[in-house]
């Protein structure tokens, strides 16, 4: 015998369970937690790195590196001077709001302001995994050229901040800012666009004050019921 | 090629409530992907096929049938309703960019078809017996392949 069941439930519904539970506890314990994608070798981990030399001063900043194996991007973070988990996800290429739970567990979100959680270097499988997260940044380098919004645009699109890195070898490479504000304009208008370069310094400031504005709009709305909103789209 | 996650949380999601319902196979389930979603279906095809071989004789042969749903906005500064290609989300009447996508972007699992066992009707006769065991030559291409185990994920302690 045969029989349609009618379902209309998420595919990643345990997903997207855990990662609200996870957002309602970041707003309650006023943590503003970023997760931050982009391709392998566009700068998460140097970005994060200047960040935390401008904030960590002011901010308990607490990171978890996802990755395929090893735990240099962990190492230099701790260095740094901030709270580091490393996840290494063994082949997936992605992490999920279950990592982030076990993760929360070692990190003490209670006793920080601000988690940036470096997801593994991926334009794609990225994209459709919540964290939870109070904001989603990504970072496009300048070698990798602004062609890219075009080629991968779902990333660019759940994105509500988008920092363009290495801006100091603009020079030597033919990325159009000009041309990727524009797109931008087009894909997706509500983004915010950070273009810096950690080894100059130029437009770190801009981005650190960004954050930092994130960080104390979480802190002042905590427990207040009325929790920063989630992502920029409807779900 | 996250496909693979996908088709284990299909298969995760649609098992219990199946075996709920009796089932003794799935024969198709019917999915809604938003086309902002980065979803490739040759590779969901793939892994699926992969995830039916690992969850044994109930998804065997379960095929998926996928509707595409278009991007649907509502502008935040006009009101307007409408639906736009993925590149061009800006609202047609007003041009803010102020805009709310309200559909387009779903993962979801509509329904699916089960098989049940009934007394009165015999069980459909099987292609194959299934103790056939492992293939030694390895010459049925992917069916041939052990599947690869779902890596366990796990937070080092590393925090200072």
């Amino acid at each position: 015998m045969s029989q349609t069941i009618e379902f209309g439930t998420p595919i990643l519904a345990k997903n997207d369970e855990l990662a609200n539970r996870l957002r309602a506890r970041y707003a309650e314990e006023g943590v503003y937690v970023v997760n931050l994608l982009s391709s392998p070798g566009a700068g998460k981990t140097t970005t994060i790195l200047a960040t935390l030399s401008r904030l960590s001063q002011r901010y308990r900043i607490g990171v978890i590196e996802g990755d395929i194996a090893s735990d240099v991007d962990a190492v230099k973070v701790k260095q740094a001077g901030a709270r580091a988990v490393q996840i290494n996800t063994g082949g997936l290429c992605h992490l999920e709001s279950a990592m982030i739970d076990r993760a929360l567990d070692v990190l003490h979100p209670e006793e920080l302001d601000l988690i940036i959680i470096e997801n593994v270097g991926n334009l794609v499988c990225t994209v459709d995994f919540d964290l939870g997260e109070t904001l989603r940044a990504m970072i496009l380098s300048v070698p990798e050229n602004d062609d890219k919004l075009l080629k991968y645009p779902g990333i660019f699109q759940s994105s509500q901040a988008v920092v363009v890195s290495k801006i100091d070898t603009m020079p030597v490479f033919d990325f159009d800012m000009d041309r990727f504000t524009k797109t931008m304009d087009q894909i997706n208008p509500q983004a915010r666009i950070f273009p810096l370069s950690s080894k100059t310094g130029q437009g770190v400031d801009a981005w650190c004050d960004f954050l930092a504005e994130g960080i104390e709009r979480c802190k002042a709305e905590a427990g207040s019921g009325t929790p920063t909103a989630g992502r920029g789209e409807a779900r | 090629m996250h496909e693979y996650s996908i088709a284990e949380g299909i298969a995760d999601s649609i098992l219990p409530a199946a075996f709920d319902n009796g089932a003794t196979r799935v024969s198709v389930v019917r999915l809604r992907i938003g086309e902002m979603s980065d979803i490739v279906r040759d590779a969901l095809d793939f892994a699926w096929g992969v995830v039916c071989e690992e969850r044994g004789d109930v998804l065997a042969g379960c095929r998926l049938e996928v509707e595409s749903v278009s991007p649907h906005f509502v502008c935040m500064d006009c009101g307007n309703e409408y639906d736009a290609d993925r590149l061009h989300p800006r609202c047609p009447s007003c041009g803010s960019g102020k805009t709310l996508l309200t559909k387009g972007r779903e993962l979801e699992i509509a329904s699916f078809d089960i098989e049940t066992e009934t007394d009165d009707e015999p069980d459909a006769p099987d292609d194959e017996p299934d103790d056939s065991g492992e293939d030694p030559g390895g010459a049925h291409g992917p069916r041939g392949r052990a599947p690869r185990p779902r890596p366990e994920p796990g937070a080092s302690s590393q925090a200072n």
